[in-house]
């Protein structure tokens, strides 16, 4: 079981990267992150461990009329 | 001609009457101006109109026809372009204050196959700030407004050139889709789009909002002129690291193509969960005009598109994040709140995440193209499941109805970006309310020519595509 990301670790991240977080927007922030880490979960679970970024080219190409 | 008829012309009808001197590049560039100095104040769809500039290259086309010089295929023909592509020395605004003051330093790739072939561009279109947006409101230089109803939202990114291809006041323009920006006010606004393949046309000298899902194509009035000016910008480009290096077909020629026979694909799953009894409607009947015209129609299961859709979110919200960051340092203030906050979220993507969502696609495309293209030639599905929002109602501010409505206006166009195969969008009816309605039909990689082989049969057999509306 995952532990969400809270408005203020979303906050912590953005700061920690030179930008001030916008006031309003630290929730937000937090509810995007944990809504698409959550709807990701299964999906990278079943990647295999040899799958690697590239291999989408390949497969444009093996899969063109 | 009249100047009514002028302005009822497709680009194909423009650029023949053009080369057949039934009418002069001048006459047709002044019809232009005139009718979007027309819509302008009712649509805000340019950001600049470069009249006395485009007048001189219509002239200049008009004296080397006459001299039996033609440039190429799209001689003469006026066209404005979503304000993110470069041209030497000028500033794209990008839709905000990020671009303005970053003069360009070479002109992009495709207004260079533009010029080639002849086409004169004679300003730029409104576009959500950074191509951020798929609503059509812009903070900074005022929303963009639907040509069907003004108080409408026109979709987005690539809102002005949808609606003033709609409103007849550009023959076509290019736009850009990342999450679904040519395919949204395609479909809000009644024209037809063409998002090609990623890596078929050239980013090079186009702003960049996520190099993984980027790609650049056209709006126009009939699916015949986005092939025709696909087939001007489509091909391998040494200035795009990605641009796909084979060949390009004969788009025009495919137009001729028989689609009798072709089986096109309706998805069992996701398209049309929750989607609006109106749009199933006018999905049913666009499915029947195809059956008319010798397609045979198949239900087909899909994987898993949810989870595509989430991946691609990261990748785009990551990839922009990353390209902003130093603008987010050093100049928060120039974004609106909307944009401001939606680069923000990127920074918390981790890393390992972003990575997983581009590992995901190679296995997405082949579950994608097993499941589909093993039992149909393309799939059909409506480009968004509601009808045309207004412009406030989608004027959300921030907070959780902001992400949630972001998130429903692409969730069907998105994981077409995800996959990276070629989409064409066209219109497939109108609403009670009187708003058109779009499909999408998806293809193989590269596999543009057959989209537009069945587009063009569909719009020789319906009429929607023909229908103006009234400014």
């Amino acid at each position: 079981m995952s532990t969400p990301v809270s408005p203020e670790v979303a906050a912590a991240l953005i700061s920690a990267q030179g930008v001030t977080p916008s006031v309003e927007s630290a929730a937000d922030d937090a509810r995007f992150i944990n809504m698409v880490l959550g709807n990701s979960a299964k999906a990278f679970a079943q990647l295999a461990f040899e799958d690697e970024p590239s291999g989408y080219v390949a497969a444009q190409e093996r899969n063109a009329p | 001609m009249t100047e009514t008829e002028i302005l009822g012309l497709s680009c194909e009808g423009l650029a023949a009457a053009i080369r057949a001197q039934r009418v002069s590049a001048t006459k047709a560039m002044e019809a232009t101006l005139a009718r979007a100095q027309v819509v302008q104040p009712k649509l805000n769809a340019f950001l600049r109109i470069d009249n006395e500039l485009a007048l001189e290259a219509a002239r200049l086309a008009d004296r080397e026809l006459a001299r039996g010089h033609l440039r190429g295929p799209l001689h003469g023909v006026p066209m404005a372009h979503k304000d993110m592509y470069y041209r030497k020395g000028v500033a794209s605004s990008y839709g905000g204050k990020i671009g303005p003051g970053r003069p360009a330093p070479s002109t992009a790739s495709v207004l260079e196959r533009l010029d080639t072939a002849g086409a004169i561009q004679f300003g730029v279109l409104n576009m959500a700030e950074c191509a951020f947006g798929p609503t059509g409101h812009n903070y900074h230089y005022g929303h963009c407004r639907n040509a069907w109803n003004p108080a409408c939202i026109t979709g987005g990114s690539s809102s002005g050139s949808g609606t003033a291809v709609a409103a007849r006041a550009t023959y076509a323009a290019l736009g850009s889709d990342t999450g679904g920006s040519i395919r949204l006010p395609a479909s809000f606004c009644g024209t037809s789009g063409m998002k090609p393949s990623y890596g078929r046309v050239s980013r090079a000298g186009a702003m960049p909002l996520s190099f993984s899902m980027d790609t650049v194509g056209p709006l126009a009035r009939t699916v015949e002129d986005c092939a025709l000016l696909l087939a001007a910008i489509a091909g391998p480009d040494a200035r795009d690291p990605v641009s796909d290096p084979r060949p390009v077909p004969d788009y025009l020629a495919s137009l001729a193509r028989p689609v009798a026979g072709l089986v096109i694909g309706k998805p069992k799953q996701y398209f049309y969960e929750g989607c609006d009894a109106e749009i199933v409607a006018q999905m049913e009947a666009s499915l029947e005009a195809f059956r008319r015209i010798g397609a045979k129609v198949v239900d087909v299961d899909l994987p898993d598109v949810d989870s595509w859709n989430t991946a691609a979110t990261m990748i785009i919200s990551s990839e922009a994040a990353a390209l902003h960051g130093n603008w987010l340092r050093t100049r928060p203030q120039d974004y609106s709140a909307q944009v401001r906050a939606r680069l923000e979220s990127g920074l918390t993507v981790p890393a390992a995440a972003y990575i997983d969502s581009l590992r995901l696609r190679r296995v997405a495309l082949e579950a994608f193209c097993r499941a589909v293209f093993s039992k149909v030639d393309v799939l059909h599905a409506p480009v968004v499941g509601f009808q045309t929002p207004t412009i406030a109602e989608t004027d959300v501010g921030g907070g959780p109805r902001l992400l949630a409505m972001m998130a429903q206006l692409t969730r069907l166009t998105r994981p077409g970006n995800f996959l990276g195969v070629p989409i064409l969008s066209a219109p497939a009816g109108f609403t009670k309310a009187g708003m058109p309605v779009g499909m999408q039909l998806l293809g193989r990689p590269f596999d543009e020519a057959t989209l537009f082989a069945l587009g063009h049969a569909y719009q020789g057999a319906t009429d929607f595509h023909t229908r103006a509306p009234a400014l």
